[in-house]
């Protein structure tokens, strides 16, 4: 009996030791970047590469040794929480990332609702978020949201640079017919690309939102193809669905170009779509092609590390990337590990650099606060033959 | 008059799609008695696999259909050989049962390929003109394996001595078995060809559409309307609801936005159900 | 009937003891710094999905396999959503007007559907899930559509003159307790409900509706009933939640969902009170116990739902129960105790 309870004892004790021990040794700091993405669901396709470009750049940024605070080093590291594409889901996954992994910087998220759903969350906890797709949608971006920033181009801004191209390319074309998600956004984003399209010249015919879920774009296709419009405008999508708009828009005769204010990876489209059925089309995706000179350094390195790490690399890695970033600059601009100091200097920083190039803080008079990184939009078209080619670069500001 | 017949194709291609997989699941709920949640899980795995095939052996998509619905087949009967059997249709047990092959398909599917998987390859590519109007071939192609394979499987249930087994099994279990039919080994069989047939569609549907491991939800949504309005025991109701929904389907998005066409189709589902509980065509219960 | 069997004759006073050191552990429990605000989230999901399974059991009992009790949660949710971002009124009222809707449908939607045997019932259940799903998701700004609404207001601040304030807004915990009433009231709610004449009517429906009917009971009557009662308090559970966590969506009340709780419902076993309790926080619980698996959690589920689907057919509760002997052995009083608990002689 008694050595029974000995040996009870020194197991516990070992155990406890053994248990103990690691948190004793590992020393190192870290700062925990909590990422926001899809990782089953509608949009999974799409979000899992971007939380891949998260977690690339965090490896990237430790092995240079991480980030320098007031003389400490510190690394980051990357924890990853699903938020399924429903805002219970997002609002869970925040809960995680917030009071269970207590991180105090998140990368992500890219829909509307899904942002919305998190800010109720990460606001009060007063933790920053790096977000996307910030709409029209009153709430996502505002004074009374001063921890969220919006880094990477997205809808709004894409709109009047890709009409701009349009007429420039195509001089012809007259009438358009915009087809866009059914997430909230479209009763003010319908009326907007209506007003961008007058001032150019062109005239909106055909309106159509389609469910985040849709499968078969036939009938959506058909709705937006009947007054016959000469371009499709495409605002904001997903690679599948793009594909199948395309498809189906060619197969029903549609030979006018496509022009898309939206990201998707432009060699996908080409691959799934057919390179006989894509062009004429051009998009704010980016090129891969590691020799264009006018591709940025940091590009460059996101596209490569990616090919070497995930051995194939994706539009939305350049998202991710950029996320990570930004995150870092206003971290070390701020030389603080206290989120309130971090975003103030965000706000005031004079410029910032992003995987497109140099940015600029705006949207002051947009959202109400100059939490939105402004930096510049592609313009990447598909040439006949299936060819992708960056065109070139257009400066964007939101005031 | 292009929009006209694209749209009628259209309905064409998503009827036989919906008929194939209701079939499967028809099948199943008159000889079993079963309703089996996993169908369109097994409809998603189909899919998956045709592409796998595909992409890892260089198959071509016929070739990848053929095996994966083979696949499935055996699948189904290693469910019904090891799990169903046992579960003596206690609806709750079964019930538990089709949910737990979700979660292990779904799971799988979310994890190996999941969110980085797109597409079947196309049986055909482009287009073809038909009398002046453009049309897809895949969408075309579809129509045309489906049709055949529901004329097929319409004939091996009517006509040969498994089919007309079935249909013995499905009208009254004790009986078939005092006739000497054995029962588990028609319900092993009825599971294997409706996990085949599911597998085909979902190849064909892969290539159409994307890939997604959802897509089976929305399957079985369908396949189940369709078994509901037509009504239990009637296979052939099967093509005319299958035709209601399908068209249904293919026309209504384009006049409602939204989930508009969903609920229609549901409410009528609804409706039927509740005034007519036995469907258009099937018999008393 | 079944619970009485089901107490082995453990003596009521020892029974009352019991709970009432179970209800002061689960008071005390936000105090006891388990695991912090996130701990506390997970506990207010337990509560809300116990509420929603034990009034799912409660349908169940009468002999309705419903698949689509999260539409009626779903129907509280919206009721209490709307009317309380719409009007302006305050949750503590539209809460309440939720649950009351929720079982105003159901009554309505009984007379229609509890005409249905067996599987046609639960088939209409799961259509009418998907059905309304797919309608608020094309409700379009009124509500939210598939985006859903947000910014929903929460139970606010409470005044308690001379003791300070409730608010909760700053914190987790007065949901908590919120939640915790409301659990402890649902449950002895349908116990009581359960072991009252309805109770044994629906049970006698559930088993044998042509005997019952014989009998005089009148099974539609009944069967709308135990609809009802099930839906309210669904639709109580699923009002409150979207207060709590300022969001709502129209894909948490689909096909899936419902589906979720009737696994938890069978996982946990119907036969006994307690099941939908003992489902609830075993299937919570795993996929936090097993973090570390994180993708591969749904396998540790599904393998366990295997175990329960053929080796419990009565689900986890099923296996306590079965396993009271064991322990009684264990502690030497002898398989089966029965002290002053009347055995009726029922089939165990």
């Amino acid at each position: 009996m008694r050595i029974k309870k000995l040996t009870l004892f020194v197991i516990v004790f070992l155990t406890a030791t053994v248990m103990v021990l690691p948190s004793l040794a590992f020393a190192q700091k870290k700062i925990k970047i909590g990422i926001l993405a899809a990782l089953t669901g509608p949009f999974a396709s799409a979000e899992i590469h971007q939380r891949d470009g998260v977690v690339m750049a965090v490896d990237w940024y430790n092995e240079k040794g991480g980030i320098t605070i007031k003389g400490e080093k510190y690394l980051l590291e990357a924890v990853t929480e699903d938020h399924k594409c429903t805002a219970e889901g997002s609002k869970t996954a925040t809960e995680k990332l917030v009071n269970d992994h207590k991180v105090k910087f998140i990368a992500g998220a890219t829909i509307t609702y899904i942002n919305l759903a998190a800010g109720a969350v990460t606001e009060p906890a007063k933790v920053i978020r790096a977000v996307n797709y910030v709409g029209f949608r009153p709430g996502e971006l505002t004074a009374q949201t001063p921890y969220t920033f919006k880094v990477n181009p997205t809808v709004p801004e894409g709109i009047a640079p890709a009409l701009d191209y349009l007429v420039e390319k195509f001089p012809k074309v007259k009438t358009f017919g915009t087809i866009t998600p059914d997430d909230g956004n479209q009763p003010i984003l319908f009326p907007f690309c209506e007003k961008e399209g007058k001032q150019r010249g062109l005239k909106q015919i055909s309106t159509v939102p389609w469910a985040h879920d849709t499968v078969d774009f036939y009938p959506k296709m058909t709705q937006l193809l009947a007054p016959k419009p000469d371009v499709v405008f495409v605002v904001h999508a997903f690679e599948e669905a793009l594909v199948q708009m395309i498809k189906a828009a060619r197969e029903m005769g549609m030979k006018g170009p496509f022009a898309v204010a939206s990201y998707e990876n432009p060699y996908d489209i080409v691959d799934m779509a057919g390179k006989d059925l894509t062009p004429p089309f051009f998009s704010h995706g980016w090129s891969h092609d590691v020799n264009d000179p006018q591709l940025t350094p940091e590009m460059k390195e996101c596209i490569k590390t990616a090919e070497a790490k995930m051995g194939k690399f994706h539009n939305w890695n350049l998202w991710g990337w950029n996320e990570v970033m930004v995150i870092v600059q206003a971290i070390e601009k701020a030389q603080s590990l206290d989120t309130t100091v971090i975003a103030n200097t965000w706000r005031k920083m004079d410029s910032i650099k992003t995987i497109y190039g140099p940015g600029k803080m705006g949207g002051e008079k947009t959202y109400g606060i100059k939490n939105a990184v402004c930096s510049r939009l592609a313009i990447t078209e598909v040439l006949p033959g299936g060819v992708v080619k960056h065109v070139k670069w257009t400066p964007y500001y939101l005031p | 008059m292009e929009i006209f017949t694209q749209t009628v194709v259209n309905g064409i291609v998503l009827s036989s799609i919906y008929i194939l997989v209701a079939l499967g699941f028809a099948l199943i709920f008159s000889v079993m008695q079963i309703l089996n949640f996993a169908h369109g899980t097994i409809y998603m795995a189909g899919a998956y696999v045709c592409y796998y095939l595909a992409s890892s052996f260089g198959l071509p998509p016929w070739a990848a259909i053929l095996i994966s619905a083979v696949v499935l087949a055996l699948f189904g009967v290693f469910l019904e050989r090891f799990g169903f059997r046992y579960l003596e249709n206690d609806f709750n047990r079964t019930l538990m049962f089709s949910l737990v092959i979700i979660v292990f398909l779904q799971t799988t599917a979310d994890i190996t390929v999941g969110p980085y998987v797109k597409r079947v390859p196309s049986v055909l590519h482009g287009v073809t003109t038909v009398a002046g109007i453009t049309l897809s071939k895949e969408r075309l192609i579809t129509c045309v394996i489906t049709v055949c394979l529901l004329l097929a499987v319409t004939f091996l249930i009517r006509k040969t001595a498994l089919g007309r087994q079935m249909l013995a099994v499905a009208q009254d279990g004790d009986a078939a078995s005092l006739q000497g039919i054995n029962v588990h080994r028609v319900a092993a069989f009825a599971l294997g060809l409706s996990s085949a047939l599911a597998a085909v569609a979902g190849g064909l549907m892969g290539s159409i559409i994307m890939l997604n491991t959802y897509m089976g939800d929305a399957m079985l949504l369908r396949a189940i309307t369709l078994v509901i309005i037509a009504g239990i025991g009637s296979l052939g109701g099967l093509f005319v609801s299958g035709l209601i929904v399908g068209f249904v389907d293919a026309v209504l998005p384009i006049f409602i936005g939204g989930s508009g066409s969903a609920v229609v189709a549901f409410s009528f589902a609804i409706l039927i159900l509740v005034i007519r509980p036995q469907g258009l065509f099937g018999h008393e219960i | 009937m079944s619970e009485k069997q089901g107490k082995m004759g453990v003596k009521t006073s020892k029974r009352y003891v019991a709970y009432a050191i179970l209800i002061a552990f689960l008071l005390l429990l936000p105090w006891l710094s388990l695991g912090g605000a996130y701990f506390i989230h997970v506990c207010i999901l337990i509560f809300t999905y116990v509420i929603a399974t034990s009034s799912l059991r409660t349908i169940f009992v009468s002999g309705q396999a419903s698949i689509g009790h999260a539409a009626f949660m779903g129907i509280g949710a919206y009721t209490s959503a709307l009317l309380s971002t719409k009007l302006g009124w305050t949750p503590w009222v539209t809460i309440l007007l939720g649950a009351i809707t929720a079982m105003v449908v159901a009554v309505l939607s009984g007379y229609l559907f509890s005409r249905l045997r067996a599987i046609y019932f639960s088939m209409v259940t799961a259509f009418f899930g998907v059905a309304f799903e797919a309608l608020m998701r094309s409700g379009g700004e009124f509500t939210g559509g598939k985006a859903g609404m947000v910014a929903l207001p929460g139970m606010g601040v409470i005044d308690l003159p001379g003791l300070g304030e409730i608010n909760f807004a700053t914190s987790k915990i007065p949901y908590y307790y919120l939640l915790l009433f409301l659990t402890l009231f649902t449950l002895i709610v349908l116990y009581r409900i359960e072991r009252s004449r309805s109770g044994m009517n629906w049970m006698a429906i559930a088993q044998s509706p042509l005997v019952a009917s014989s009998i005089g009971i009148s099974e539609t009557k009944f069967r709308i009933l135990a609809f009802a009662v099930g839906c309210f308090f669904g639709g109580l559970a699923g009002s409150v939640y979207p207060h709590y966590s300022s969001v709502l969506s129209p894909g948490s009340f689909s096909l899936m969902p419902s589906i979720n709780l009737v696994i938890f419902l069978l996982f946990g076993g119907t036969r006994f009170f307690a099941g939908p309790v003992i489902g609830v926080i075993v299937l919570m619980a795993i996929p936090e116990v097993f973090r570390s698996l994180k993708q591969y959690a749904p396998y540790i589920v599904g393998g366990i739902m295997l175990l329960v689907t053929f080796w419990m057919p009565q689900g986890l509760a099923g296996l306590f129960e079965s396993a009271k002997p064991w322990i009684f052995k264990m502690f030497g009083k002898g398989a089966n105790p029965v002290r002053k608990e009347f055995s009726n002689g029922m089939r165990k």
